[in-house]
C-alpha cells in the first residue's frame, strides 16, 4: 500500500513539528524579558539557534535526495520532515524575532524565509493535486501515444483535404502548422492571449473571403486544436450538395474533432506538468538566497554585538 | 535569375548523393503541383506553396498560402534568403548554399523523414520546458547564484570593506545607507542617542566585542551611580557592562529596565539588604503590594532640621507642625473673603497655588505675592500706607523707632494726651539734652506699643506663632515656618502631567477620626467615601491638616505593568534610580565641595572596565 510522504510513519514529523510549535509558543508566553521579547534574549538566542539549524537541515534535503546510496533514512521520510518541520519554522522564526521588523538585513532573511515556506507550501499543494489530474487526463494513454495519434490524424486530415480541393488543403495545412502547445513562460502566455485574439480576427476575415492577405504567423500561439478549422470544415459541409463530397466533409470533421480533443489533453498534460515543476524554480533560488541572508544575519549580529 | 537546384538523395546505409538541376527565369515557383519549378511531393505542401523572386541584390521567398513557410524554424510569410538559411516547407528542407558555377542562387533540397507526430513531439518538448534551454534564460542554479551573491555582496562584503576604509564608510552611510553597516541595525536609537546614530562605531568600537561601558561613560561619566556602591555589593549592577541592562536599538522602553524585578531583588527584604534602612519592604507591583504612602515632615530637633515620615493611613498622628496659622476654610469661603477695598473676593486653589516654571511642582507661597494684598502690615491708623517689612523681625522695631522719632521731631506726633515736650522750645534754640532724651523715650515708647500690637494681636500673630519669651532685643520672635515643600519627596510627581485632573481629586484630608479602611482600593466609592469621612480642602480649619490623599487615589488611575484598565506604572514611573550622591558612574567619588575626584582606592568598584589596550583609541574619535 502506498503511503504519502505526508503520512510518513503515522504523521511522525507532523507530531514533531506541532510539538516544536507548542513548545516555542509556550516558552514565548512564559518568557517575560525586561526589554520585551527580541532576538537578543536567552529565548531569542535559543529559538534563533533552533531556527538556523532547522534551515540548514532543510537545505540538506536538497543534497540528501540526490544521494541515492545514502543510508540516512528514506527520502520520503526526509521529505515528510522537510514539509512539517519547515512549516514549524514559520512559528519558531517569528517568535525568535519577537515580532520586531525593520528595513534591515535581519528582516530580509525573515522575508526570504517566508517566501521559501510559502512557495514550499504551494509545492505541497501541487503534489497533492496535480498527479491525480495528470493521471485522469491521460486516461491510461501515454503522451507519446497521443502525439503519434495526433500525427496520424494530421496525415489522414491532409489526405482527405487533398481530395476536397486546394482551399480545404490549405486550411488543414495551416491548422497543422499552427498546432502548438503550452507556454514557455508567463510572458509568452500573456503575450499569446492578445496575439491569439488578433490572429483569430484575421483568420475569420480570411474565411469570409476578405482579400486582405494574412500576416506573418505568430510564434507559439496556444491554440487548442484549431477551433477555426472546425468551423471551416463545418461551414464547407453546409455547402456540399453531392454525396461523395459530403461524406468526405463528414470524415474530415470527425478527424479534426478527435484531433482537437487529443490536443486539449496534451496541452493539459503540459500545463499540469509545468505547474508541478514551476514552484521549484521559485523555492530553490529563494532557499539559496535565504542561506546567504541567514549567514549575513548571524555574522552581523555578532559583528556589532 | 540563374539558379541551381540540388536535390539530396539518401540511399541505403547512409550514403548521400546529389542531383543538380539548373533553372533560369524571373521567379522560381515551389509546390506540390507538377507544373511547379521546384516540385515537392508531400501532402503538407500546397499545390503552389511559395515563390522565390530576385529582389534588389538579394533573393526573397514569399509564401502563397496562409500556413506560410518556416524560415530558420520561424514561421513566416516571406523572408530574405542569405547563405546558410534554411527554409522548411512540409517535410522538405531547402538550404541556401554559397553561389557556384555562375549561378546566382544555389538551393539544396532535402527531404527530412520526419513523422508529423515527431514534429509535434518536438514542439511539446519545447513548450513544457523539457527541451534544450532557449538563449540566455537563467536556470534555477543561475538564479540561486545571482540572488545569494547579490545579498552577500550588498549586505556583507561592501559594508565590511567600508568598515576597514573610513572614506568609503562615510560615503555609504551618507549616500546609500542601505548597503552600509546601517543595514545591520536592528532598530532605531532612542531620542537622546540619535544625534550620533550615523556613526555605529561610536558605541560598537571593535568588531565581535560587545559594547563596553567606556563607550557609555564617555558622555555619562558624571551620572550618579546606581547607589552607594561601597555599601551595597550588587555585582550585577556594578561589574556588568551598561549594555547588559541598557539595550539600544529597541526604542525608549528598552533603554532602561522598566520591570519591577530589578528593584524588588533588593527592596523585597530591606532588612536583608540594609539592616539600618528605614525603607519599607515591597512585595510586588503598585496595584496590590506597594505599602501606603508616607508623608515626609520636616521637624526641628536640637537645632537641626530632620525629616520624619508618617503613613497616610494614620490620621491621628498625621499633623503638620508648620508654625503657621492658615485655615483653608476661611480663605475658600464660597461667598468670598473681604478684600483690601472692603469688597468680597472669592478665592480658588489657583489664586495662590501656581506651578513652577516647568510645571512639575507648585511654586512656594510668598507673603508679598499671595498674602500682602489683604494682609497689610500697617501700624498707624492715620498713616495706612506705612508698613513694617515682612520677614525681618530685627528691622521691625528699628523701623518703628525711626518712624516715631521722626514724627516727634517733626511735631506731627499723633495726639497721645501727653504734654508736647518740644513745643515749648523757642525757635532757633537747640533742644536741650533733657528735651532730646525725653523725645527719644517717647518715640521708643510709641514704637514698642505699636510693635506689641503688631506682633501679639494684629498682623504677625494672625498667621505666625510668636515666641514672646525670645531673647531678642525687643522680646518677640517669629517661630520659623516649616512647610513641607512636597509631601512625597521620594516620588517624582509631575503636576503638569496631571493637569487634566481636578485639584480636589487628590487634595483632600482625613480628620483624625476617619477610619482608613474605607480608602482601600476597590472598597471606596470616591463619592461616598468623601461624604462619609474624607473632607474637602475647603473644610480644613487647621493648618495642621495634611491636605493630600494616599495611595488609593493614585490606584484609581495607575496599575501594574500589563494592566488593561489602568496607566501601566512600574517602580521607575515614580521612583528614581542612579541616585547615589557619592559615586559617579565612572567610579569617581564626590567630595565635600561637590567635585568629582578619582576613587580613593583601587578596590572601589567601577563600571568603567574596558578591554581596550591602553593607547588604542576606539574608532570614531
Amino acid at each position: 500500500m502506498h503511503e504519502s510522504f505526508l503520512a510518513y510513519r503515522k504523521f511522525f514529523y507532523l507530531k514533531l513539528g506541532l510539538g516544536l510549535i507548542v513548545l516555542s509558543i509556550g516558552a514565548y508566553a512564559l518568557h517575560d524579558p525586561p526589554h520585551g521579547p527580541n532576538g537578543g534574549t536567552w529565548l531569542g538566542y535559543t529559538l534563533g539557534t533552533i531556527g538556523a539549524s532547522l534551515i540548514l537541515w532543510l537545505l540538506w534535503y536538497g543534497i540528501r535526495k540526490r544521494q541515492y546510496h545514502s543510508k540516512l533514512g528514506q527520502v520520503s521520510g526526509w521529505l515528510s520532515g522537510h514539509v512539517y518541520l519547515g512549516s514549524a519554522l514559520l512559528v519558531v522564526a517569528t517568535l525568535h524575532c519577537g515580532f520586531k521588523f525593520g528595513w534591515n538585513v535581519h528582516t530580509l532573511s525573515y522575508v526570504l524565509m517566508i517566501m521559501v515556506i510559502v512557495s514550499g507550501a504551494y509545492g505541497i499543494f501541487t503534489y497533492v493535486r496535480y498527479p491525480t489530474l495528470l493521471t485522469d487526463n491521460k486516461g491510461g494513454m501515454a503522451i507519446d501515444a497521443m502525439l503519434s495519434e495526433i500525427g496520424d490524424l494530421d496525415r489522414q486530415c491532409l489526405q482527405v483535404a487533398t481530395e476536397m480541393g486546394d482551399k480545404a488543403h490549405q486550411m488543414i495545412l495551416r491548422s497543422i502548422e499552427r498546432t502548438s502547445f503550452g507556454t514557455t513562460s508567463w510572458r509568452d502566455a500573456l503575450g499569446g492571449v492578445s496575439k491569439g485574439l488578433e490572429d483569430l480576427g484575421r483568420e475569420i476575415k480570411s474565411i469570409a473571403g476578405d482579400a486582405e492577405p494574412l500576416g506573418p504567423l505568430p510564434a507559439a500561439v496556444p491554440q487548442l486544436g484549431g477551433e477555426a478549422t472546425v468551423f471551416f470544415v463545418a461551414d464547407q459541409l453546409a455547402g456540399f450538395r453531392d454525396g461523395a463530397r459530403a461524406a468526405l466533409g463528414h470524415r474530415l470533421l470527425d478527424l479534426v474533432t478527435s484531433k482537437k480533443a487529443l490536443v486539449i489533453r496534451v496541452q493539459r498534460d503540459i500545463v499540469y506538468r509545468k505547474l508541478l515543476k514551476s514552484w521549484l524554480s521559485l523555492h530553490l533560488p529563494l532557499s539559496i538566497a535565504l542561506l546567504a541572508a541567514l549567514a549575513v544575519h548571524v555574522v552581523t549580529v555578532f559583528f556589532y554585538w | 535569375m540563374r539558379c541551381l537546384l540540388r536535390a539530396v538523395v539518401r540511399k541505403s546505409r547512409g550514403v548521400v548523393s546529389h542531383q543538380d538541376r539548373g533553372f533560369e527565369g524571373d521567379h522560381l515557383t515551389i509546390g506540390r503541383s507538377t507544373d511547379q519549378d521546384l516540385y515537392l511531393p508531400d501532402l503538407r505542401v500546397a499545390l503552389h506553396h511559395a515563390t522565390v523572386v530576385a529582389g534588389p541584390g538579394r533573393f526573397v521567398i514569399q509564401s502563397a498560402v496562409p500556413s506560410g513557410i518556416r524560415h530558420n524554424d520561424e514561421p513566416v510569410q516571406s523572408a530574405f534568403l542569405a547563405v546558410g538559411d534554411q527554409v522548411g516547407i512540409g517535410d522538405h528542407r531547402i538550404t541556401v548554399r554559397p553561389p557556384e558555377g555562375g549561378h546566382d542562387l544555389v538551393l539544396e533540397i532535402a527531404q527530412v523523414r520526419a513523422d508529423p507526430g515527431q514534429e509535434v513531439e518536438k514542439r511539446v518538448a519545447s513548450a513544457s520546458g523539457t527541451g534544450p534551454e532557449k538563449g540566455l534564460r537563467l536556470g534555477v542554479r543561475g538564479w540561486s547564484w545571482i540572488l545569494s551573491m547579490t545579498i552577500l555582496t550588498l549586505f556583507f562584503v561592501v559594508p565590511l570593506v567600508a568598515h576597514q576604509w573610513e572614506a568609503m564608510q562615510g560615503f555609504l552611510r551618507g549616500v546609500i545607507p542601505g548597503v552600509s553597516d546601517h543595514a545591520w541595525s536592528t532598530g532605531g536609537l532612542t531620542e537622546g542617542h540619535r544625534y550620533f546614530s550615523d556613526d555605529c562605531n561610536k558605541c560598537h568600537e571593535r568588531a565581535f566585542v560587545s559594547v563596553r561601558a567606556s563607550a557609555c561613560t564617555e558622555c555619562h561619566k558624571d551620572q550618579p551611580h546606581h547607589f552607594d556602591v561601597e555599601r551595597f555589593k550588587v555585582p550585577a549592577l556594578v561589574d556588568k557592562q551598561c549594555a547588559a541592562c541598557h539595550k539600544e536599538h529597541g526604542g525608549a522602553p528598552a533603554l532602561t529596565r522598566q520591570d519591577e524585578g530589578l528593584c524588588l531583588d533588593c527592596h523585597r527584604d530591606m532588612k536583608e539588604t540594609a539592616a539600618d534602612s528605614k525603607l519599607l519592604d515591597i512585595e510586588g507591583g503598585f496595584a496590590e503590594d506597594h505599602p501606603e504612602f508616607r508623608a515626609t515632615f520636616v521637624t526641628h530637633v536640637g537645632g537641626k532640621d530632620q525629616s520624619e515620615r508618617i503613613e497616610m493611613d494614620r490620621p491621628e498622628v498625621l499633623k503638620e507642625r508648620s508654625n503657621l496659622f492658615f485655615p483653608h476654610k476661611t480663605h475658600l469661603d464660597k461667598t468670598g473673603v473681604q478684600g483690601p477695598d472692603g469688597k468680597a473676593v472669592v478665592l480658588g486653589c489657583a489664586s495662590c497655588h501656581v506651578p513652577e516654571p516647568g510645571g512639575r511642582l507648585m511654586a512656594p507661597i510668598r507673603f508679598e505675592q499671595h498674602c500682602h494684598r489683604c494682609h497689610q502690615l500697617a501700624f498707624e491708623i492715620d498713616d495706612p500706607e506705612r508698613e513694617v517689612p515682612h520677614g525681618h523681625v530685627g528691622r521691625v522695631l528699628d523701623d518703628l523707632k525711626a518712624y516715631y522719632g521722626l514724627r516727634t521731631l517733626e511735631r506731627s506726633d499723633i495726639d497721645t494726651g501727653e504734654p508736647d515736650v518740644l513745643s515749648r522750645r523757642r525757635p532757633g534754640r537747640q533742644a536741650t539734652p533733657p528735651e532730646r532724651s525725653e523725645g527719644l523715650e517717647r518715640a521708643a515708647r510709641r514704637a514698642r506699643q505699636a510693635g506689641k500690637e503688631l506682633f501679639e494681636y494684629r498682623a504677625c500673630a494672625k498667621c505666625h506663632q510668636v515666641d514672646e519669651k525670645a531673647q531678642s532685643v525687643f522680646g518677640w520672635d517669629i517661630v520659623p515656618v516649616r512647610i513641607a515643600r512636597t509631601w512625597y519627596p521620594l516620588a517624582r510627581f509631575d503636576h503638569g502631567r496631571h493637569a487634566t485632573v481636578a485639584c480636589a481629586d487628590c487634595h483632600a484630608f482625613r480628620p483624625a477620626d476617619c477610619a482608613p479602611s474605607t480608602l482601600q482600593r476597590g472598597v471606596a466609592d470616591p463619592e461616598k467615601g468623601a461624604a462619609d469621612c474624607i473632607k474637602r480642602v475647603a473644610d480644613s480649619e487647621k493648618s495642621e491638616d495634611v491636605l493630600i490623599t494616599g495611595i488609593a487615589t493614585c490606584r484609581e488611575c495607575h496599575g501594574d505593568p500589563g494592566a488593561r484598565d489602568r496607566v501601566q506604572s512600574t517602580c521607575i514611573s515614580c521612583h528614581g534610580f542612579h541616585l547615589s550622591p557619592k559615586f559617579a558612574m565612572d567610579g569617581r567619588v564626590r567630595t565635600q565641595a561637590g567635585d568629582l575626584a578619582p576613587p580613593r582606592q583601587a578596590a572601589v568598584p567601577s563600571a568603567d572596565r574596558t578591554d581596550l589596550p591602553t593607547g588604542q583609541a576606539p574608532r570614531g574619535q
